[in-house]
């Protein structure tokens, strides 16, 4: 007997909506309400006692890696860090507690975005068995009612094909454009700086620093320089310094995460599939700034 | 004896990475950021965390969910208990029995509850909320205390003064926001014959399917009373940063960076 799986690819994915993608009034919407869902202050001076920026950091690049790992939707990601900026804007927590935090956030991103949602069993393999599944489960509950149950909020993936649809850039460059900013996306909400600016900032600043490190490889716009950055501006109505100080920011952080995945390499310690694992570095090398 | 072939690689890379697939091979990714976690203390903070919230939504509704009894004391709402058969029967309690969903008959009041019913608000205060939610499903739930549509446009500035107490999450009240905005025409002349009407049916009452002791949340019927000032002062969450445990930080003085300010 012989069984034939015809699947393709257990992920169905619908077609591009265009009552969603080509209509103003679906981003505008989302301009007037991203503010909504940011984080209410900068934590780590007011609210968190035991919490440090760095520790932000540890905990983001693990999140990252499991999202990687099991290869999630782009939006689980930034999804799960606003989760969690938001928690730990308003409820203080010890460092201990702050991977369990960081499981939780994924685990309720991921149901909220995928078809196949990661299980709370999984995600404690990978705290190494520190948390039980019990504990996330508990400790959902809490998440929930601290976030008021507002899960659906804006991230910057929201915004990508809104710009890109709205640039003069030839088809076929589009895709390499949109897995560039979708990296940089991801890269953001590893870095407590960007964790408060608006989502359509980010967005847009992504996608500017996408063209321009692409533009020195190969011709993808026939935009560029400034003439870009005013168009970017206006499409996000974001004011025009603003964006290019974002792009820069999203520039040098990729510049320090370039140098740390380099000075990693030369420990030599690390092995070649796990670089290979990390997809997001992987592609961050390929642009050459 | 069989071959399954699976047609793609990405479907089968998919399935190893989810548990479809009965491999896990542990990976540098799984890993203990912060050390051991001490879980009876972690236990002892979930404890404390629920109950914040637990009496978070007590003070938001006025109303104590263990015992499924709306506070007494005067708060920001006031419960007013009204009939189940004016409510449209989404509203009332179900029992489901099988694929089936059966309507629980009103239960009979409680003693006290028949002989001194709610004070009622004074006449001159419109009774918008009760004679409108049972009419119209787009005003909510009965069961749900709606704060007054028709209130004085005083009140509204003051909602809006006051961000939605003790919440960091901005969005916490858009319902709340989008009624009290509606205008409510004529509401206080149909909200007296509403209340009115309860008041016969109330009578009338039912055939119990079943008897449950005391009443329940779907027995109560909310309004918002006028008189807030104290409400609102026991409300207020100390701005910024030395919010206490838990309580967000509303309006704090550090200011978010937005598209036009860095």
């Amino acid at each position: 007997m012989e069984l034939l799986c015809c699947e393709v690819d257990p992920v169905r994915r619908a077609v591009p909506d265009a009552n969603l993608l080509y209509d103003d009034r679906v981003l505008q919407n989302l301009l007037t309400i991203e503010e909504r869902y940011l984080p209410q202050c900068s934590y780590f001076k007011c609210v968190q006692k035991d919490i440090q920026p760095y520790m932000r950091r540890m905990v983001a690049t693990w999140m990252l890696e499991v999202c990687e790992e099991q290869k999630c939707e782009e939006e689980v990601f930034p999804l799960a860090m606003n989760y969690l900026d938001r928690f730990l804007a308003g409820v203080p927590t010890p460092k201990t507690h702050l991977q369990l935090l960081g499981a939780v956030c994924m685990f309720l991103a991921s149901k909220l975005k995928e078809t196949i949602p990661l299980t709370a069993e999984k995600l404690c393999i990978y705290t190494d068995n520190s948390i039980k599944p019990q504990e996330l489960l508990e400790w959902e509950l809490v998440v929930l009612g601290k976030l008021k149950w507002n899960l659906a909020a804006v991230t910057p993936h929201d915004f990508i094909e809104h710009i890109l649809r709205k640039l003069p850039q030839p088809n076929e460059k589009l895709s390499l454009i949109r897995k560039h900013a979708q990296t940089f996306i991801a890269l953001c909400a590893t870095d407590f700086k960007f964790a408060m600016y608006p989502p359509s900032m980010i967005a847009t600043g992504s996608v500017g620093a996408a063209i321009c490190g692409l533009q020195q490889d190969e011709d993808v716009s026939s935009l560029t320089g400034d003439a870009l950055v005013d168009l970017l501006a206006k499409i996000t109505n974001t004011d025009v310094d603003c964006l290019k100080a974002c792009q820069e920011q999203i520039e040098v952080v990729l510049l320090n995460s370039l140098q740390q995945l380099r000075q990693d390499q030369g420990d030599g310690a690390k092995s070649e599939d796990e670089l290979d694992q990390a997809s997001t570095p992987t592609d961050v090398r390929d642009i050459d700034l | 004896m069989s071959d399954v072939y699976l047609r793609s690689v990405l479907a089968m890379e998919r399935l190893v990475a989810r548990r479809t697939y009965p491999l896990f091979a542990r990976t540098s990714a799984c890993r203990s950021l912060f050390g051991p976690v001490d879980h009876e203390e972690l236990s002892r903070e979930l404890q404390i965390r629920l109950a914040e919230l637990s009496a978070e939504d007590q003070r938001r509704w006025d109303y104590n969910f263990q015992q499924d009894m709306p506070l007494r004391g005067p708060g920001r709402l006031q419960w007013t208990e009204v009939d189940s058969d004016s409510v449209p029967a989404f509203y009332r309690e179900t029992v489901q029995v099988g694929r089936c969903r059966l309507l629980l008959a009103p239960r009979p009041r409680p003693d006290g509850a028949a002989d001194s019913p709610p004070p009622g608000p004074p006449a001159d205060e419109p009774l918008d909320g009760l004679g409108e939610a049972p009419a119209s499903p787009s005003s909510g739930p009965a069961v749900a205390p709606t704060p007054a549509p028709a209130v004085a446009p005083q009140e509204n500035a003051e909602q809006e003064a006051v961000p939605p107490p003790r919440s960091q999450e901005p969005l916490a009240e858009p319902l709340h926001s989008g009624i009290s905005g509606r205008p409510a025409p004529g509401t206080a002349a149909t909200a007296a014959a509403a209340t009115a009407a309860a008041a016969t049916t109330a009578a009338a009452g039912g055939a119990a399917i079943k008897k449950l002791p005391g009443p329940l949340i779907s027995d109560f019927f909310a309004k918002r009373k006028r008189s807030a000032p104290e409400a609102k002062a026991s409300n207020e969450v100390p701005a910024g940063c030395t919010a206490p445990g838990g309580a967000p930080a509303v309006g704090s003085a550090e200011q978010t960076p937005r598209k036009r300010l860095r």
